[in-house]
């Protein structure tokens, strides 16, 4: 995203991340030949200013996971520079100093997974604080008991194990964990997923308010495009390792552009009975898509292969953003034909 | 194909270094065959004459260049005690504990590959307790007490079979069986129990994929079920079990064979190790190692035809 | 006492390990036979150190006088050859096993445990090299070894346990690494190191706590193995030297009288036996305690039994697809599994399920509502100990309920088929997707290979797979998650059952591939009239591609009715609350809707509404009794709730259903957090 696009000064930047190349490395196919590469994230640039929440969504392989890991310092990218917190991650030397693990948090998918097994919820959440405070004894028990009430969760939860608590409840300890050290961002790798659909509100909600009392900036990665929307004021939305478009929330979720976002949004099922939606023109797309001469390359765009606007051009290079009226970005070059089609569009050979 | 290829390069290096280090092992050790051989009252002159005959008083990396193009040619030195050629010891006693280890794997693999099949079927059952009851007996007595019960039993009180003594299948092809039968069902023993556990475990996981809750839905025949989802799938573990065995196995012949007084390659090492003779010991550590790895590649290529996601990388 | 699986890798996830000292020392005394084997082996290791106080006699000289003496008083179990006292004897050869043991175990431990961590954590160049070496090192038969070291460094026992520790240590170090590897790639640990946790801390107060019980446990199985080494060794005269006793030793003493007196080779043999065997008991008996207990079940022979009569059975509801024929008709379905401490525990409670000839139903519910138990246990295909009752089961005009498992094989895959929700997982990786579908249709059909061959063909091209010609030839892994539902689908539907039942198929799969699948379902009951039950969670799916939908809430029905009707006005207030709390693609207006509380556990059912606690529109009369499910009169619209008649509940409420206005609309009624 450029400079020229935002709506908030690079110096309210709680997170910066720009230009990331995150590649891995897969086997050899013989033993002294080279490792074959897996690009996770290519070129990927965002920010998100203080307060704010940025959801960043993709399907399976898009990268999304990759770059939050990025983030957090659990891997290293090959290029590309990352800002979070005040900090410069290029200037680390191997891991995160710990001043880095205060400010910048992170609450993952699987409760079950990411807590410590044989711990129980009271040492879960010392821990943090013997890591990073000097404190003594009876200042931690407070401390740990002021984090539980905050996650609504009572001093009963204390001496239980993680595998005793329901979904909810092992995710509300996760969320009281990264809240101990007190943090300005917290990573939040897919938090609801797992959980049943009645929950996943609960604790949605929760983190709002405790994004609203305490100034905490979430970095939050999903696959749900409506609980995004309601959970975020800025979207980012990846495909195979690049950033296909970003911006506020509403309006990408609401009045999408780029031919890929339109894709997934189509595909969404809304849960409203068939008979009880407004008419829309029938979408039967079975179109071709359009032969421009040339096969897809790595160094293209990864959607040439399901785009409908897809030009010569897309097949070899990766597009410029271009900003969208309304907010935000996309990167297309066919953005003049992309942006055309208006917020309910009925643009023809849009595919299924 | 060019996998085997690349996997028997990388084998000899290992072979070398293991071989190279029980060399240099025996070098190292303070323990004098010429002073063995002459006893405790020899003077040091004929200490010192005897290891010059025998050429122990050369350099160290002499010996081993030596020794290790006398192994290329197939000469496998001399034994320090007796003189004779150890290629000439070696071979006469091979065939012996091939047959042994031979008939211990027949009935190790077909006792405990069956019986841990059966008691994964019938998990929870009478007959799988039975099963594992005799697993776990097989496993906590020594091959060598089991050799004895059932030398008591079936030898002597019956009389069925020879209680020791080996025939060679050249002079009688019956008596030869006949010899294997008692010594390769103590050896086998010990190697069902194991199998039989891993089996039985290995097709229980098997039998709860969800591979086998389609096969069922399919409407298969619980013989179906088991015998081609199930058992394609638990094999990889018992094969890995089974060359683990063979390991096993190899050690456990030289007990066996001194049980049953085999003239095999275990009497041959265990009078090596009592009358100190290097040459020996180096070269049944060879043979076992040679073994051993290119029964390790048997197994590496057997995982290619089970496991074609092995197969297509 | 149930048997576990041996040689599973346990996820430390799975582990109750020390959950308070309290419970632990509960589950230890619960296992009977660690108990008991407990008390032997200290028995033996109490009689053993005190061999001294226990016999007069000097283990090493005799009386010839005395040689081969039969049992007596004076000598309990006779005596050697030699006129030395067996069971004198045989203390001091324990004496000689236990050291040696406690040597070996302890070196192995004092060199791998370290090491292994260390490699397991670090990796890098350390890792390799040293691998190759133990490799190579383990790659030599043990005994092998352990005769050309002991050739080596000299005889003795001191050296050759010490020989045989090193090459424990071996495999301990291989295990250690192998358990920190996978713990490594646990998330707990990304999340400790994101709490700021350094490798030390990481390493020593978190994985090690989790790793150890497999480490207890192997070194306790290899302390029995010590204790059989040093008889193998002593046997051979590789170990102790004359006259000391050992356990070997004696078996080699005995060995050369056998012809004589076979007796003097028992004490020892037997000695050993029992030593190992109650070793071996109780490192099993710990890998039990440690892990979670699985209990095995039988292949596949959980038929549905006929209900008892005396069961309160409601009414049966009326259709609400009156015109089409009945394709299935469950009545009364319950599942009950047995749990310890509470005897056996309903899961799935009076279920009473209609599905017509092409029509889809969706039984949506979340975690704990039983609904893929309901769909599974209606093919005999939940597992013992489960038990599966049912008044009735009707597939068409027959009924299928009390039919073995040889007469439920021509149902399965035959009238109905089933679709399982990770495909990749379903289908068995060894085989090709061509063999695995035409062996679904030779089990039924009396066709050639070519044949089946063709047909399977068909039905790829039929669910959307490119190149299916090609693709026939293929192994499941060669697919992706969508492609692989769709051959799943193929094989379900290749004998053209009447039923297809689908358990969350879309699920695992990414929302563009979801909406493709979710076509060829309702595409495929158009065309074949295909009857469906689909289970979801989603009430997206639901409302994309169902024609009735099915509410489960708790192991009951709470919920029937066609879709608009439902949707648009729900009778029962958890169907509601769903609907609420469902996020929507709509402006964000206010905090998400979601229904307070957390679904009760089978044991924790109350008499009455399981919903009751969660309720905002519980009163007196929902608590008192059991409710049941009452038809609502028009359509086959059924609710299991006592206030449905009077409570009108707003469902998806008309202004939500324009998706793009970004309009805020009427916040609904609904509960709040």
């Amino acid at each position: 995203m450029t400079a020229a696009h935002r709506p908030t000064a690079p110096d309210d930047d709680v997170l910066t991340v720009e230009d990331l190349w995150v590649t891995f490395k897969g086997g050899r196919r013989r033993p002294w030949s080279a490792r074959t590469l897996v690009p996770a994230v290519s070129g990927a640039s965002l920010f998100l200013a203080q307060g704010r929440t940025l959801g960043l969504v993709g399907e399976s392989g898009s990268g999304k996971t990759t770059l939050g890991r990025a983030v957090l310092r659990l891997i290293t990218p090959d290029r590309g520079a990352i800002t979070a917190a005040g900090f410069q991650l290029d200037r680390f030397r191997g891991g995160a100093p710990l001043e880095y693990r205060r400010a910048v948090q992170a609450v993952f998918q699987d409760p079950l997974g990411s807590l410590d097994p044989l711990m129980e919820v009271r040492q879960i959440l010392d821990e943090p604080l013997r890591i990073h405070f000097d404190l003594d004894s009876r200042q931690r028990q407070a401390r740990v008991r002021e984090l539980l009430e905050m996650v609504g969760l009572s001093a009963a939860h204390l001496t239980r194990y993680p595998y005793e608590l329901s979904g909810g409840q092992r995710q509300r300890v996760a969320i009281a964990k990264a809240l101990a050290v007190d943090p300005r961002l917290i990573v939040l790798d897919e938090p609801v997923s797992a959980l049943d659909v009645s929950v996943q509100s609960q604790i949605v909600n929760l983190l709002d308010d405790i994004r609203r009392d305490r100034g905490i900036s979430y970095l939050f990665i999903a696959h749900d495009l409506a609980l995004v929307r309601h959970a975020c004021h800025d979207v980012a939305v990846m495909y195979r390792g690049r950033i296909m478009e970003s911006g506020p929330a509403d309006r990408v979720c609401g009045a999408p552009r780029h031919p890929y976002t339109r894709l997934l949004f189509d595909a969404v099922p809304e849960p409203v009975p068939r008979a009880m939606r407004p008419p829309r023109p029938a979408r039967r797309f079975d179109a071709p898509l359009p032969d421009v001469g040339t096969g897809p390359t790595p160094a293209g765009c990864p959607f040439f292969h399901r785009c409908p606007l897809r030009t010569q051009a897309c097949a070899t290079a990766f597009p410029a953003p271009t900003a969208v009226p309304g907010g935000g970005q996309i990167a297309c070059f066919a953005a003049d034909r992309a942006l055309a089609g208006g917020p309910s569009s009925t643009v023809s050979a849009l595919s299924r | 194909m060019r996998t085997v290829f690349v996997r028997l390069l990388t084998i000899i290096p290992l072979v070398l270094l293991v071989v190279s280090g029980t060399f240099f092992l025996s070098l190292a050790s303070n323990v004098d065959p010429a002073e063995i051989i002459l006893g405790g009252n020899a003077t040091q002159e004929q200490i010192d004459q005897l290891r010059h005959e025998k050429g122990l008083d050369q350099p160290a990396l002499e010996r081993y260049g030596e020794w290790l193009g006398g192994v290329v040619r197939g000469d496998l030195g001399t034994s320090i005690y007796t003189g004779a050629s150890v290629t000439d010891l070696f071979m006469a006693a091979l065939p012996v504990t091939l047959s042994l280890t031979v008939g211990g794997l027949l009935v190790g693999v077909l006792l405990g590959v069956g019986l841990g099949l059966l008691a994964s079927v019938v998990a929870g059952s009478r007959l799988d307790r039975g099963v594992i009851l005799l697993s776990t007996v097989g496993q906590a007595a020594p091959s060598f007490f089991i050799g004895m019960l059932i030398i008591y039993f079936l030898a002597l009180k019956m009389a069925w079979f020879p209680a020791t003594g080996y025939v060679r299948p050249s002079a009688s092809f019956g008596g030869w069986l006949h010899s294997l039968i008692l010594p390769s069902l103590a050896l086998g023993v010990g190697v069902a129990a194991a199998l039989a556990r891993q089996a039985r475990s290995s097709m229980i996981i098997a039998l709860q994929q969800d591979y086998t809750r389609t096969a069922l839905s399919k409407g298969h025949s619980r013989r179906r079920v088991v015998f081609k989802h199930a058992a394609r799938n638990a094999a990889s573990p018992v094969v890995t079990s089974v060359s683990f065995q063979v390991a096993h196995l190899l050690g456990g012949a030289i007990v066996i064979e001194r049980l049953f007084a085999l003239p095999g390659l275990g009497s041959l090492t265990i009078d090596a190790v009592l009358r100190y003779d290097p040459n020996v010991i180096q070269a049944v550590v060879l043979f076992a190692v040679v073994v051993v790895v290119l029964v390790n590649l048997l197994v590496d290529v057997s995982y290619t035809w089970l496991n074609p996601k092995v197969r297509a990388a | 006492m149930s048997e576990t699986i041996s040689g599973t890798a346990q996820s430390p996830a799975g582990r109750g390990r020390r959950p308070g000292s309290g419970r632990l020392v509960g589950r230890v005394l619960r296992q009977r036979a660690l108990v008991a084997w407990g008390a032997i082996v200290g028995v033996i290791v109490l009689a053993v150190t005190f061999a001294a106080l226990l016999s007069p006699y000097d283990p090493n000289t005799g009386t010839l006088a005395d040689s081969f003496a039969p049992p007596s008083w004076e000598h309990w179990l006779g005596a050697d050859r030699n006129g030395r006292d067996v069971l004198t004897r045989l203390l001091y050869g324990g004496q000689v096993a236990l050291l040696a043991a406690v040597e070996a175990v302890g070196i192995a431990m004092a060199v791998g445990v370290p090491a292994g961590l260390v490699i397991g954590y670090v990796g890098g160049w350390l890792d390799r090299i040293l691998m190759r070496l133990v490799d190579g090192v383990m790659s030599v038969p043990f005994l092998v070894l352990a005769i050309a070291v002991i050739a080596a460094v000299g005889r003795g026992l001191p050296n050759a346990m010490a020989v045989v520790g090193l090459v424990y240590a071996m495999s301990v170090l291989r295990l250690v690494r192998g358990e920190v590897l996978a713990a490594r790639e646990e998330l707990y640990v990304d999340g400790l190191r994101v709490s700021g946790a350094g490798a030390r801390r990481i390493l020593f107060r978190h994985i090690l706590a989790n790793i150890a019980p497999p480490i207890i446990v192997q070194a306790t199985l290899m302390f029995a193995t010590a204790i059989i080494a040093e008889a193998t060794l002593s046997y051979l005269g590789l170990g102790v030297t004359q006259p000391t006793a050992s356990w070997g030793s004696m078996l080699a003493e005995a060995q050369a009288t056998i012809r004589q007196n076979f007796f003097l080779a028992v004490p020892p043999g037997m000695a050993i036996f029992i030593t190992v065997l109650g070793i071996n008991q109780i490192g099993e008996g710990m890998r039990d305690l440690f892990s979670r207990e699985i209990t095995v079940g039988r292949l596949g022979l959980n038929v549905v039994r006929r209900a008892e009569p005396e069961r309160a059975v409601s009414e049966p509801v009326p259709s609400a697809l009156p015109e089409r024929p009945v394709a299935l008709e469950v009545r009364n379905l319950s599942v009950s599994f047995p749990q310890h401490g509470h005897g056996r525990v309903e899961v799935v409670r009076g279920v009473d399920l209609r599905l017509h000839r092409g029509e889809l139903l969706c039984l949506v519910g979340e975690s704990g509502s039983g609904k893929s138990v309901t769909a599974m246990s209606m093919l005999g295909l939940v597992a013992h100990p489960g038990l599966v009752t049912a008044s009735s089961i009707r597939l068409a005009d027959q009924e299928i309920s009390g039919l073995d498992f040889a007469a439920m094989r021509a149902i399965r895959g035959n009238r109905i088929g089933v679709v399982f929700q990770d495909p990749l997982g379903s289908l068995n990786p060894t085989f090709t997707v061509g063999n695995q579908v035409c062996e679904a249709i030779r089990e039924h059909r009396d066709v050639s290979r070519r044949q089946a061959r063709a047909l399977a063909i068909d039905l790829f091209d039929r669910v959307g797979i490119p190149n299916p010609a090609q693709r026939f030839h293929d192994y499941p892994f060669q697919f992706s998650g969508g492609m692989a539902q769709r051959v799943m689908i193929a094989m379900a539907l290749s004998c053209d059952p009447e039923v297809l039942v689908a358990d969350e198929p879309t699920t695992a799969l990414d929302v563009t591939v979801q909406k493709q699948i979710l076509r060829l379902l309702s595409d495929l009951r158009d065309e074949r009239g295909l009857a469906i039950l689909l289970i979801t969670h989603d009430l997206g799916v639901v409302a994309e591609v169902a024609d009735t939908v099915a509410t489960m809430y708790a192991g009951q029905l709470v919920e029937y009715g066609p879709v608009a009707e439902v949707f648009a006005q729900p009778r029962h207030p958890y169907t509601q609350g769903l609907l609420d709390s469902v996020p929507r693609n709509e402006a964000s207006n206010g905090p998400l809707a979601s229904i307070r509380g957390v679904v009760p556990a089978p044991v924790d059912w109350p008499i009455g509404c399981h919903f009751a606690d969660r309720c905002d529109f519980v009163e007196e009369p929902c608590r008192h009794s059991p409710v049941p499910l009452t038809g609502l009169g028009e359509s086959g619209r059924a609710a299991r709730c006592v206030r449905a008649g009077e409570l009108r509940l707003h469902g998806i409420s008309r202004d939500r259903l324009d998706t793009h206005a970004g309009v805020p609309s009427a916040a609904g009624s609904g509960t709040t957090p």
